[in-house]
């Protein structure tokens, strides 16, 4: 059932490294496509079924047993819109696993969609009284065609 | 030097064995030190066989430490091996002197302080001007001292000096000056080596006659402070095998007795092989290994006097011993005996520890505790559990069984004395008793109880902590005391108790205790009071002082005031599960009692459900479990529940409630009332259903988690079951105070 992407794979995604390059991994909450850098990526699993832990904040949903480590999870969605998600104990959802620190935290999103490398110079970056980025999760905006990424800022979600 | 550092396991082995080494020298010096004080009456500060225990201490820590190219450490130590050589040639009459106590002291934990930071890695702190300066001024004084009183006995005995060094001289043609050597004045050192180095040509001149003895003998000296003589010795032995015949050497066991150094120091090693033929090549061989200073042939009977001296010395031993142990086995008191040869018995014992990683422990109860899970992951299996075969329930019992053994030795390995923490606090109570002048006695209570070994290296802070105040703010000055009709000498108790769960530790001392009124001024000033003054029991008065930023000292001292050390301590406490009370009177005395888990690794407890959700609760705290009938339930005048049962009444508290849960059971008569007591206080809890008991491994909750204060919500801990989900371990202490 979990069908892993570790780090390393997703690393070996493309060789041609440029220097300006970064590598991001991208994946979509309510179609919305957004990018996190993968350097703090562990692993990418599905899971099912979590433990609740009173008395958190809502956006963390609880614990999961991760190959025996004992990993919270936040709802991404919730996180950055502070709505009230619904998160459906009994259906398999996307987990992306973050190494932050030495903390390993798992966020919660509806699909990994692929890896790609974004040049910085195309990066545009928002200034911080922007309209949409509510909680400054959002360091900026890279378009791909007509699509919109966002890059998420993982030290202020993670913080 | 470098490359040192990189042997990585070399490294390990040095850390432990100095830093035993200096803590068994700790501990000499306060015994001695506390003897001294007791005896008052006696000359003696050291008596000989203490003076051999710590000169050989200090021998192996130079050894090590000059091995390792800690050459600054291998210097202070080699000064107080000179300061004990001194103390050993009876030159310093060691009256009660504290300088020299707290010279031993500053340099032990000088040596200890080095030795914390190469185990931290950091670059270490080689001035040692200091403390070199205070032992040679410290060398000089008594020397001064000692030239003075003897300086008319000096001359009296000059003479005889004289005549001494002519016997000696005749002695030593007759080769036996060695055995003479202890009768020989220390004031004659000079005229002994000057003897010495006759002796040499005396024995260079025989050198023919030695060569028409069939035997050939060689004495062997290393360079001075090259340390660890014994294994360059066996090294030189090594080197010598293939190449003599019958090769013997003096002293015997050199590779696993590093005591033969000093004798290897003081007399040189010997040599003995029958193929004098050889002894160009051999010479040669002996010239060129490392750290030999000098060599030389000696006659093969001086070799033999050794050797012999040696087999008396040993040898006979051996059957006394044996008889009186055979003896005193049928006497029934072989314990008494063993008292009288404590040394040898702690020797002894010894080879029965060996020293392991705790890091491969950790790993090893990780196992275990994975297995664990394991076989709750088969029995809980369904599937398995329908299946009817002949003898697979047995065997699976059976191997049941053998898990839980095995984990109860695992865990009964992780439990070390509380001693090791306890002997510590007389070290903390010498010095602050010194500086504070105060008088203090420390009381050791139950110090054979057993804690887990990260419990153990948690709880030092806080007890230094404790003991700390104890002393500064506890203990009266000596006026005082009288005043209040008390004892001279203050007195602490540090007791330890087993009570079954946890593990109770109390500091108690019979000072002034604490002020309330003090504190309560002190709080109102720093805004920590969070209800009415009138509100606050005292119970609740005096943990106050547990709070951050309180502090009732004015003054800022070395020990304390800084208003950080009790807030430290509690914080070290809770972070393994433990908490602390504090209960004093005035006048009287305080006393802080910590409880802290024995074990974080493991607990037997009760799986419950709530709603879709599992927690575990600690065996030990339930009482029992029942049901109640509408009868049993009261309703109080302002709506709280409670239970009626077997005439106690009991709060109730509800914990879909307080957790938020969804669940279909919400009428008490539907659930399961859980008796939990925790601290003499007894209430229920209301569960959905009791699913099971077994063995849980704790682990903790991520810390990632830590700033929402999971601990205050009432849950300690969390476990992986055998279906492979997390359940939330509650805390039945924080869940009655939510």
């Amino acid at each position: 059932m979990n069908n892993n992407v570790s780090y390393e794979e997703v690393a070996e995604f493309d060789e041609s490294n440029y220097n300006n390059f970064d590598k991001y991994i991208t994946f979509s909450i309510d179609a919305k496509v957004y990018c996190l850098s993968v350097s703090i990526i562990r692993s990418i699993v599905m899971f099912k079924g979590y433990t609740y832990v009173p008395n958190l904040p809502s956006y963390y949903k609880g614990l999961i047993n991760l190959r025996g480590d004992i990993v919270p999870i936040i709802d991404l969605f919730e996180k950055m819109n502070g709505n009230i998600g619904i998160l459906n104990n009994n259906k398999e959802r996307c987990l992306i696993v973050v190494d932050y620190l030495g903390d390993i935290v798992g966020l919660i999103v509806d699909y990994v969609l692929e890896v790609i490398d974004i040049e910085e110079s195309k990066i545009v970056y928002y200034s911080d009284d922007d309209i949409d980025n509510i909680h400054n999760y959002i360091t900026g905006v890279f378009k791909d065609l007509e699509d919109k990424k966002f890059i998420l800022d993982y030290k202020k979600i993670l913080k | 030097m470098k490359n040192f550092y990189n042997s990585e396991s070399m490294m390990e082995i040095f850390l432990l064995e100095v830093g035993e080494q200096l803590e068994s020298l700790d501990d000499l010096l306060l015994c001695i030190e506390k003897k001294d004080d007791l005896d008052k009456n006696s000359s003696q500060a050291f008596n000989k066989d203490d003076i051999e225990n710590i000169f050989r201490i200090m021998h192996t820590v130079k050894g090590a430490c000059a091995m390792m190219g800690f050459d600054y450490m291998a210097t202070v130590s080699h000064k107080l091996e000179d300061l004990f050589s001194l103390i050993r040639s009876n030159k310093y009459n060691n009256d009660r002197n504290i300088n020299l106590f707290n010279i031993l002291f500053d340099s032990c934990d000088f040596l200890k302080e080095s030795i914390e930071i190469i185990k931290k890695g950091d670059s270490p702190n080689t001035d040692i001007d200091d403390i070199i300066t205070s032992i040679d001024t410290f060398l000089e004084d008594i020397t001064v001292f000692y030239q003075d009183n003897n300086s008319a006995l000096e001359e009296n005995t000059d003479k005889k000096t004289l005549l001494n060094k002519h016997i000696h001289d005749l002695n030593i043609i007759s080769k036996s000056n060695l055995n003479n050597k202890e009768n020989i004045p220390e004031i004659g050192i000079n005229d002994y080596s000057k003897s010495f180095t006759k002796s040499k040509e005396n024995i260079l001149e025989n050198n023919n006659t030695v060569l028409n003895n069939k035997k050939g003998s060689i004495r062997v000296y290393f360079d001075e402070d090259s340390g660890m003589e014994n294994l360059r010795a066996f090294l030189l032995i090594e080197s010598l095998k293939d190449i003599c015949y019958n090769l013997e050497y003096y002293p015997k066991n050199i590779e696993n007795n590093p005591e033969t150094c000093i004798d290897i120091v003081k007399d040189g090693f010997f040599l003995s092989f029958t193929n004098i033929e050889n002894m160009k090549i051999i010479e040669k061989t002996i010239e060129s290994s490392i750290n030999v200073k000098t060599y030389e042939v000696v006659d093969s009977r001086l070799f033999d006097k050794f050797n012999d001296r040696y087999t008396q010395e040993n040898i006979p031993k051996i059957p006394t011993l044996s008889k009186s142990i055979v003896e005193n086995l049928m006497d029934g008191s072989l314990y008494n005996d063993l008292d009288r040869d404590d040394f040898n018995s702690i020797k002894n014992s010894k080879q029965n520890l060996i020293n392991v990683n705790l890091l491969k422990l950790d790993k090893i109860m990780d196992i275990v505790g994975e297995i664990v899970i394991a076989e709750s992951i088969i029995s809980s299996n369904t599937e398995i559990k329908s299946l009817k075969i002949d003898g697979f329930t047995k065997s699976f019992m059976n191997l049941r069984k053998l898990i839980s053994e095995l984990q109860n030795d695992i865990m009964s390995i992780r439990m070390v004395p509380i001693s090791l923490v306890f002997h510590k606090m007389h070290r903390v109570v010498r010095d602050m008793s010194k500086k504070l002048n105060k008088s203090i006695d420390l009381i050791l209570v139950g110090e054979d109880t057993e804690v887990d070994k990260s419990i153990i290296d948690i709880l030092s802070d806080p007890l230094i902590h404790l003991i700390r105040n104890s002393i500064d703010h506890g203990i009266e000055k000596y006026n005082d005391r009288i005043k209040a009709k008390k004892q001279e000498k203050g007195r602490i108790v540090l007791f330890s108790q087993n009570t079954g769960g946890e593990i109770v530790i109390i500091v108690s001392d019979d000072g002034k205790g604490i002020d309330e009124k003090i504190i309560i001024e002190e709080a109102t000033k720093n805004r920590l009071l969070t209800k009415p003054i009138s509100e606050y029991s005292k119970k609740e008065i005096l943990s106050l002082i547990l709070m951050p930023g309180f502090s009732t000292t004015n003054s800022v001292t070395e020990f304390s005031g800084r208003g950080v050390g009790l807030d430290i301590v509690n914080k070290n406490i809770e972070s393994i599960g433990g908490n602390i009370t504090v209960d004093s009177d005035i006048g009287m005395g305080t006393t802080i009692i910590i409880k802290i888990p024995i074990t974080l690794a493991i607990i037997s407890g009760l799986e419950i459900c709530i709603g879709s959700q599992r927690y575990i609760i600690p065996l030990n705290y339930i009482n029992k479990s029942f049901r109640v009938s509408k009868e049993d339930i009261i309703i109080s005048s302002n709506g709280d529940e409670k239970i009626y049962k077997s005439d106690n009444i009991y709060n109730i508290i509800r914990l879909h409630e307080i957790y938020g849960i969804d669940t279909t059971i919400l009428n008490l008569i539907d659930g399961i009332i859980l008796e939990v007591e925790v601290d003499g206080c007894r209430y229920c809890l209301f569960v959905d259903s009791v699913s099971g008991e077994g063995q849980f491994v704790v682990k903790p909750i991520p810390k990632y988690l830590n700033k929402f204060d999971i601990k205050k919500s009432g849950i300690a801990g969390c476990t992986i079951l055998g279906d492979g989900s997390i359940s939330l371990i509650l805390d039945v202490y924080s869940l009655f105070n939510i």
